[in-house]
């Protein structure tokens, strides 16, 4: 057994990866950090961030105004009720398509990620984010699950023709 | 004492010692991590166990040891052996649950997240869990000293090891099995964190915590058995022992699927960027996470434990067992690969048909094509290598061919692969029918009828093509060994002793069918004993009665005979034979034609097994419902594992 290098080599490989994961650990991301740069995508994105820092009341403020755009309170509950149970086992990233925009509407893709382990492999699904842009802003009218709950409002924006262009 | 009281005294003994000691722990629970107020109902719980475990266990444990001291039969039997390993086995695992939910707990808590992100016992805290590993530690440590002084009497004829050898190989694959695990979750937070955002980071926090637990727990488990195990190779019976191989096959072939099935994911994930699916690089690398995470470890565990198959087998000394034993691995391997490789050429036949019909568009088949591809360019070297190799083997002229081609498992091999395929046949071949005669009988052809026919034929000729292949490789297989075996029958005369009677006739009856070459005569013992030449005879058949009291003429024949020698147990009065189970002349013939068979192509000789036809369903049974069993725990074992 003492001449057996193999095995001393997992051991250590495996002591490596520990130092390795500690060191990826105390060096990791830890301040949620918002894009604020006024284009689509930025809000997208900081909409995402909001939801996964449930700083509710944040995300909340991108979305459009409407006439039976949902309050703050029921939003507060849903998301955390219905939204983020979904979001622990999902992740989302903007991309890996270009934003499309027309006039004041602007359609931004992303990408949901969800599950993934041994016995189940991840769900790749590519979707849109419809935005409409209010007093300048870009704000949220239509999201796909899980940053959205059917009902929080109608969205009012017709289809828009989209044409791929970079937002500003 | 008798083998039921044994059984009796052991059973009572290990549950009335659960009884006592989880009637502890509920108690020691109630008074250090509840408080007893509120608490009478846990508190009559703990002490009813107590109270009624305690007198029950220390009367039965009492008699079980002094037994076993004063008689060595007792304390040498195989049921104590399985009694006090069992009862290690039965404390270790809650032991090591938990020492895992403490360090888990502790982990949890310096990582910064909330208690709910633990993986087991969240519903104890850690006093619960402590008070837990000291009773059964301690429990543990007294079996322990007591297994240890039964196997330092160096008793002859002791069963210990035999028990001992299947504990220790248990908690070889399970602390395995956690290293895996723990590896997994590592390689999933290091692959997942550098570059994501921080509440991306967040999401597998749980998997370091996990995984240093598991490795913290498993490592430990893994190395120490393992080592164990190891040095005990110097004793010749661990190194016979057929129980290391079957775990040394059951470790490298079940890691061998795990990387082929991470492997294809990956491929598959690689394939749909390739093909033109939109996927940013770090999704990309996300989505792969935990194939990759399998994939290396298994990988590493499927290089160390292959090697170390490979090495034992090859160090054999009965060649054809060894080759027999490499064969068992191939065949798992070219069956599964075979299986991947159809189901990829299907599938991809499928979706280039729909493209081809316009009933699909390119764009929207990535996913299928990518997953057809993934599965042939796992399947294929899957498949091939071994069987190129197996074929290599089965080709050859000489005593290694043969075995090789007569091998059971080639046999089921080729005929499971022939079954599978007729049966795909036939239903290929039905269905194009039904579709065009239910076209022409109806008159209703349907806008999907050309792609569907199309689509049926494509599959028919992958299902044809294989079947012819596979049935070509029978064939050679049988003309080989009927020349092969021919000869070898031919050059081993038999004498059958006897007169013509109701053993003889279905004998001879049965060595024409089994060998027409295989030359066989039969005396009649009213002429005498055989002359000279019959002394050159391979083999000779006689019965018990003429073996036991042969006439002077024929004892001084079978005197100068140097051949081998078959004795038909015929029942005689008087006259028992140990071991030998009742049958009937024609049983005895079948039997007897198989051995000279056996005899005559150089094969070792076996037994006829039980013919009880309830026996063979029991174990039918009871193979199907292990499977089952084994299938659902490594379910549940890989869900909360590898979450």
């Amino acid at each position: 057994m003492r001449e057996d290098r193999f095995f001393l080599g997992i051991l250590i490989g495996i002591g490596l990866l520990v130092i390795v994961a500690l060191i990826v650990f105390f060096s990791r991301p830890t301040t949620v950090r918002y894009v604020s740069d006024g284009t689509a995508a930025g809000v997208v994105q900081d909409y995402i961030t909001a939801l996964y820092a449930r700083d509710f009341d944040r995300a909340y403020e991108f979305l459009a105004e409407a006439d039976d755009k949902v309050s703050l309170e029921t939003f507060r509950t849903e998301a955390e009720f219905s939204l983020i149970p979904s979001l622990n086992n999902t992740t989302v990233d903007v991309g890996p398509e270009e934003v499309s925009s027309s006039g004041n509407s602007a359609v931004v893709p992303i990408t949901i990620l969800r599950g993934g382990g041994v016995l189940d492999s991840a769900d790749r699904s590519l979707q849109e984010v419809q935005l409409t842009r209010q007093d300048g802003d870009w704000k949220i009218t239509w999201a796909p699950d899980p940053l959205w709950i059917y009902g929080w409002m109608t969205p009012s924006t017709p289809e828009p023709k989209l044409t791929p262009t970079t937002t500003p | 004492m008798s083998a039921a009281r044994r059984f009796y005294v052991y059973a009572v003994t290990l549950l009335s010692l659960e009884m006592v000691i989880w009637g502890v722990v509920g108690l020691l629970r109630t008074i250090f991590s509840r408080g007893l107020i509120g608490a009478g109902s846990l508190l009559a719980t703990g002490l009813s166990f107590v109270l009624v475990g305690l007198p029950i266990f220390y009367f039965h444990w009492r008699t079980a040891q002094r037994d076993a001291l004063a008689e060595t039969q007792e304390r040498t039997s195989r049921l104590r052996g399985i009694f006090l390993y069992g009862t290690l086995f039965a404390l270790l695992i809650p032991i090591v649950s938990s020492l895992f939910a403490i360090i888990n707990r502790v982990l949890v808590a310096l990582i910064g997240l909330p208690s709910s992100a633990v993986w087991f016992g969240r519903n104890q805290s850690a006093v619960d869990n402590f008070i837990a590993l000291v009773v059964l530690s301690l429990a543990f440590f007294y079996f322990w000293r007591v297994t240890r002084a039964d196997e330092q009497a160096h008793l002859l004829e002791t069963r210990l090891p035999e028990t001992r050898r299947l504990f220790r190989y248990l908690w070889v694959m399970i602390g395995l099995t956690m290293t895996v695990a723990g590896v997994y979750n590592l390689l999933r937070f290091i692959l997942t964190t550098p570059g994501a955002r921080a509440e991306q980071a967040q999401l597998v926090l749980p998997n370091l915590a996990g995984g240093i637990t598991l490795l913290l727990v498993g490592l430990p488990l893994w190395g120490l058995f393992w080592w164990a195990v190891q040095d005990a190779q110097a004793e010749p019976d661990e190194r016979r022992s057929l129980l290391r191989l079957v775990v040394l096959y059951l470790i490298s072939f079940a890691s061998i699927i795990g990387v082929v099935a991470a492997a294809a994911s990956v491929i598959q994930s690689l394939l749909r960027a390739l093909l033109g699916e939109p996927v940013g690089g770090r999704v990309l690398l996300r989505e792969n996470t935990p194939a990759i995470g399998l994939l290396i470890p298994l990988l590493v565990v499927w290089l160390y434990y292959g090697a170390i198959r490979a090495r034992e087998v090859a160090a054999l000394a009965d060649q054809p067992r060894r080759a027999a034993l490499g064969r068992v691995y191939f065949y798992l391997l070219s069956a599964l690969g075979l299986g991947i490789t159809f189901g990829g050429l299907y599938t991809l036949i499928e979706f280039l048909v729909l493209i081809a019909f316009g009933e699909t568009q390119f764009a929207a088949a990535v996913g299928s094509i990518s997953d057809s591809l993934s599965a042939l360019l796992v399947g294929l070297p899957l498949w091939l290598i071994p069987w190129r190799r197996m074929q290599r083997e089965a080709l050859l002229r000489d005593d290694a061919g043969d075995h090789a081609r007569r091998s059971l498992l080639r046999k089921i091999y080729l005929y499971l692969a022939l079954f599978l395929l007729v049966i795909g046949a036939m239903s290929f071949a039905g269905q194009i029918l039904y579709a065009v005669l239910n076209a022409l009988l109806t008159t209703r052809f349907a806008d999907t009828l050309p792609r569907q026919v199309t689509q049926l034929i494509l599959w028919l000729a992958l299902d044809g093509a294989l079947l012819w292949y596979h049935y070509r490789a029978l064939r050679a297989d049988s003309r080989q060994s009927q020349q092969s075996l021919g000869q070898r029958h031919a050059a081993f005369p038999t004498l059958v002793i006897g007169e013509e009677d109701d053993f003889v006739r279905p004998l001879l009856e049965d060595l024409h069918r089994m060998a027409p070459r295989l030359p066989v005569a039969l005396h009649s013992i009213q002429r005498g004993a055989p002359d000279e030449t019959m002394l050159a005879v391979k083999a000779v058949v006689l019965p018990l009665e003429l073996a036991l009291a042969p006439s002077e003429s024929l004892a001084l024949w079978l005197d100068e005979y140097t051949g081998r020698r078959l004795i038909i147990p015929t029942m005689l009065q008087d006259t028992t034979l140990l071991g030998q189970v009742e049958k009937t002349p024609i049983q005895m013939a079948h039997e007897a034609a198989r051995t000279i068979r056996q005899m005559a192509e150089g094969e070792t000789l076996r037994q006829a097994p039980p013919t009880n036809p309830w026996v063979i369903v029991g174990y039918v049974l009871g193979a199907l419902f292990g499977l089952l069993l084994l299938f659902f725990l490594f379910a549940m074992l890989s869900v909360w594992l590898f979450q």
